[in-house]
C-alpha cells in the first residue's frame, strides 16, 4: 500500500531520515516507534507531501505521492499531533468542513459527520466550541476531523499526547474498531505500550532511520532479554551478587541502591524457580518478588544503549 | 466554493479579536472623534478667504494675479516686508507674497491654509510665462487667465466648485476610515496563517486534503473581503447618519474605494500573514505599519498629509492610508475626478501588487521545513 525507499531528508546539517525505508501493507496498524526527534513526524509528513525531501520515492496506492495527487488524497485521513481545528467554530461545524473537503454530496456528508460524532462520543458536545472542551474530548474531536470521510488509509501522528487514561483507552479502543471496519492506520507514538498494544507491525525508529522492524513478538525475539526478574528489599554481599550472575540464563544483573535486585534473562524454563533456590538455601530474606517479559523499551534499549524515552 | 465562502464567512464573524479591530475599534474612534470635534458644527463652517500679505518687489502682473483672488480665496493686503513679517509671526497673516520677478512666499505654519497658498504660487509659477504674454498684450485679459489658472481654488472646497465646503477636521475622517481598511489585514494575516502549512496545523491538516489551493485561497480571501466591506459600510453609515458627517452629493464614488481600501487591508495582512516570522512579530509588525500608515495619512494629527506633500510627496503616493483618505477628500471636495481616479489607480497598483505577493507565498504546497 505505501512504499518508501531510501528516503533522505536534510534541515541544513542535520539529517532527519536517513535513508528510511517502509513498506506498509494494507489491513494493517502499523506503529512508527521512536523517541522525539527521531524522525516519525517528518517521515509522516513528506509522505503526506508536506515536505520537500532530498532523496527518496514514495509510492502511495501504487502512485508517486505529490502536492496535487488528489486521487490519493481522497483517500487518506489524517490526524495531526497537534490539534487542528478552528476555534470559532462548533464541534459539529468541524468535523462538517473538513469531511466536506473530501465528500461534495450533502446528505452523505450528513450521515458520515454524525457517524463520525458517535464514533467519538461526542454526541453531547456538537454545538460546543473547541475551547469549552477538555484536552480528551478535544483530541476525540481532532481524530473526528480526520476520520469522518471513511478513508482507507489514516495516518495517526501522536493522537494521545497530553491525554488521560481514560480518554486514551477510548481512542485506542477506537483505531482498532476504525482498523476492524477496513481502514488501514499508521500510528506514530513515543509511548511503546499504545504500539504493543494497538499495533500489528512496528517500526523502531531512531536518528531518522529504521532500526528494527517486524511484529512486536518479533522484535522481542531479537534481543537477548527473554525475562527480567525483579527482587526488593534484598540485602546481599559481592559473593552472594558473583553466585547470581553465573546462575543458568542470567546474563545480566544489577543491584540498584543495595535494595532491589534487577536479574536479566535469556530464553529459558524455570528462570524465576532457580533464583528463588539459591536464595532460600542461602538463607537470604527478600521481598517482593516479580518477573517481566521484555517491553518494547527494551528491545530499544538493546539496540541503542539508551531509553526509548531519552 | 460557495460552501467554503459561507464557512469562512461565518468563521470571520465569530472572530471577536478580528471583529474588534475592523469594527468596532474604528467605530469607537470615530464616537471619539465626533464628541471631540462636535456634531456637524465644525465639520460644516465655510472657509474664510486665507489673510495674507503681498510685498510688492516690482512683478505686477503676480500682484494683479493676487488681487483677481483677492475677497474670494485671500484677503490680500499690501505691507512692507517688515510689517508683514510681524504679522506672520503674530499669526494675523497666514503667509507673505513677495512679488519678485520670481514670486516667492513665506508660511509660518503647514497647516491646510499655507498648503492652498503653496498651491496658487505654484500655480502661478507653473503659468508664469503665459501671464507674462497675456500680460504685455492684452491686460485686461489677466484677470480671465489668472482665473483660469486658480481653477484649483476647488482645492480649498468653495462652494461653487463642487458644491462643497471645506471641513479641516473632515481628514480626520478620512483617516479613520483608511485605517478600518487597513485593520482588515488582521482577517488576512489570520487567513494567511491557516493556509500555510509551514505556519499552522490547520493549514497543514488542510494541505493534505483533495481541494485546490485555489479554491481555498480564493474563498478565504472573498469571504474576507465580504466582512471588511460590510465592516467599512457600517462606519460609514455610522459616521453619516449618527455622527452627521457628510460625503457629499457624489456618495456613490465612494463604493470603489472602499472596495479598494477593504481589499488592500487584507492585501496587506496576507502578505504579513505570508511572512515566516514569530506571530507575535507578525501582530506587532500589522498594527504598527496599520498605525504609522493611518499616523501618515492624518489620523492623529490632520496636517500630516500637508506635510508629506510639501517634504516627501512620494509617501502620499505609496500609502494606501493615505491614499484612501485623499480619495475620500476628493469626493468631497473636488467637482474634478482626476485626483480621485488617480488616488484609485495607484491604490490599485499597490493593492494588485500585494494580493500577487500573498498569492505567490500562499500558493506554495511544499515545503523545506514544517
Amino acid at each position: 500500500m505505501i512504499h518508501i525507499e531510501n528516503l533522505v531528508k536534510r534541515y541544513g546539517d542535520l539529517v532527519a531520515l536517513d535513508h528510511l525505508n517502509l513498506d506498509i501493507r494494507e489491513g494493517e496498524i502499523f506503529g512508527l516507534l521512536g523517541p522525539n526527534g527521531s524522525g516519525k513526524t517528518t517521515a509522516i509528513n513528506c509522505l503526506l507531501a508536506l515536505l520537500r525531501y532530498d532523496k527518496g520515492e514514495i509510492t502511495v496506492f501504487g502512485k508517486q505521492m505529490r502536492p496535487d495527487s488528489y486521487d490519493l488524497k481522497q483517500q487518506i485521513g489524517v490526524v495531526p499531533q497537534n490539534v487542528a481545528v478552528f476555534e470559532q467554530m462548533t464541534v459539529y461545524e468541524n468535523i462538517d468542513y473538513f469531511c466536506g473537503l473530501y465528500i461534495k454530496d450533502k446528505q452523505r456528508r450528513r450521515e458520515l459527520v454524525e457517524e463520525a460524532i458517535a464514533f467519538t462520543g461526542l454526541e453531547d458536545y456538537r454545538k460546543m466550541l473547541p475551547r469549552k472542551l477538555s484536552g480528551g474530548l478535544l483530541r476525540r474531536l481532532n481524530i473526528a476531523c480526520g476520520i469522518a470521510h471513511k478513508p482507507r488509509l489514516i495516518i495517526m501522528d501522536e493522537p494521545t499526547v497530553a491525554v488521560d487514561p481514560q480518554s486514551r483507552n477510548k481512542i485506542l479502543e477506537g483505531i482498532q474498531e476504525l482498523n476492524r471496519q477496513g481502514s488501514t492506520i499508521i500510528y506514530t507514538s513515543h509511548y511503546m505500550e499504545e504500539v504493543e498494544q494497538i499495533c500489528s507491525r512496528v517500526v523502531i525508529m531512531d536518528h531518522g532511520r529504521s532500526i528494527a522492524s517486524g511484529t512486536t513478538e518479533e522484535l522481542k525475539r531479537m534481543i537477548r532479554t527473554a525475562e527480567t526478574i525483579y527482587i526488593e528489599n534484598i540485602a546481599l554481599d559481592e559473593g552472594q551478587l558473583y553466585t547470581i550472575e553465573q546462575l543458568p540464563h542470567v546474563f545480566q544483573v544489577n543491584y540498584s541502591n543495595e535494595q532491589t535486585l534487577t536479574v536479566k534473562c535469556t530464553s529459558a524454563n524455570h528462570n524465576l524457580i532457580r533464583i528463588l533456590n539459591y536464595l532460600q538455601e542461602q538463607g537470604i530474606s527478600f521481598g517482593r518478588v516479580f518477573s517481566e517479559l521484555p517491553t518494547l523499551n527494551d528491545v530499544f534499549l538493546e539496540i541503542t544503549g539508551k531509553e526509548l524515552r531519552d | 466554493m460557495g460552501r467554503l465562502y459561507w464557512f469562512n464567512l461565518k468563521q470571520a464573524v465569530r472572530n471577536k479579536n478580528e471583529m474588534f479591530w475592523s469594527l468596532l475599534f474604528p467605530l469607537i474612534l470615530g464616537t471619539l472623534f465626533g464628541l471631540t470635534f462636535g456634531k456637524g458644527s465644525s465639520m460644516m463652517e465655510k472657509m474664510n478667504p486665507i489673510p495674507v500679505a503681498v510685498v510688492k518687489e516690482g512683478n505686477a502682473i503676480f500682484e494683479t494675479f493676487l488681487h483677481a483672488l483677492d475677497e474670494d480665496t485671500i484677503a490680500l493686503t499690501e505691507m512692507e516686508e517688515d510689517e508683514a513679517e510681524a504679522a506672520l509671526k503674530e499669526g494675523t497673516i497666514e503667509g507673505i507674497f513677495y512679488s519678485r520677478s520670481t514670486p516667492a512666499l513665506s508660511v509660518s505654519g503647514v497647516q491646510i491654509q499655507e498648503s492652498i497658498l503653496t498651491a496658487l504660487l505654484e500655480g502661478y509659477l507653473q503659468n508664469q510665462q503665459m501671464m507674462e504674454k497675456i500680460g504685455e498684450k492684452n491686460p485686461l485679459g489677466l484677470l480671465k487667465a489668472s482665473g483660469t489658472i486658480s481653477d484649483y481654488r476647488d482645492y480649498i472646497g468653495k462652494t461653487g466648485a463642487g458644491g462643497n465646503e471645506l471641513d479641516d477636521t473632515l481628514s480626520y475622517f478620512f483617516a479613520l476610515i483608511s485605517m478600518a481598511c487597513l485593520f482588515g489585514a488582521f482577517t488576512g494575516m489570520t487567513t494567511a496563517v491557516n493556509l500555510r502549512a509551514d505556519q499552522s496545523a490547520l493549514a497543514a491538516r488542510r494541505s493534505v486534503a483533495p481541494t485546490g489551493r485555489l479554491k481555498l485561497v480564493i474563498s478565504e480571501m472573498l469571504a474576507d473581503f465580504t466582512i471588511l466591506y460590510l465592516n467599512i459600510c457600517v462606519l460609514l453609515l455610522y459616521l453619516h447618519f449618527v455622527l452627521g458627517i457628510s460625503f457629499g452629493d457624489k456618495w456613490p464614488m465612494l463604493i470603489p474605494v472602499c472596495v479598494l481600501g477593504s481589499m488592500t487591508g487584507i492585501a496587506w495582512g496576507i502578505f504579513i500573514g505570508s511572512l515566516r516570522i514569530g506571530d507575535g512579530c507578525k501582530i506587532g509588525l500589522l498594527v504598527g505599519s496599520s498605525l504609522v500608515m493611518s499616523f501618515l495619512s492624518g489620523l492623529m494629527f490632520g496636517g500630516m498629509k500637508y506635510i508629506l506633500e510639501k517634504h516627501m510627496p512620494i509617501l502620499n503616493r505609496i500609502n494606501p492610508a493615505a491614499l484612501i483618505a485623499d480619495a475620500f477628500y476628493s469626493i468631497s471636495v473636488y467637482e474634478n475626478i482626476s485626483r480621485y481616479r488617480m488616488n484609485l489607480i495607484l491604490l490599485g497598483v499597490i493593492t494588485a501588487a500585494l494580493v500577487l505577493a500573498g498569492f505567490l507565498k500562499l500558493r506554495r504546497e511544499r515545503y523545506d521545513s514544517l
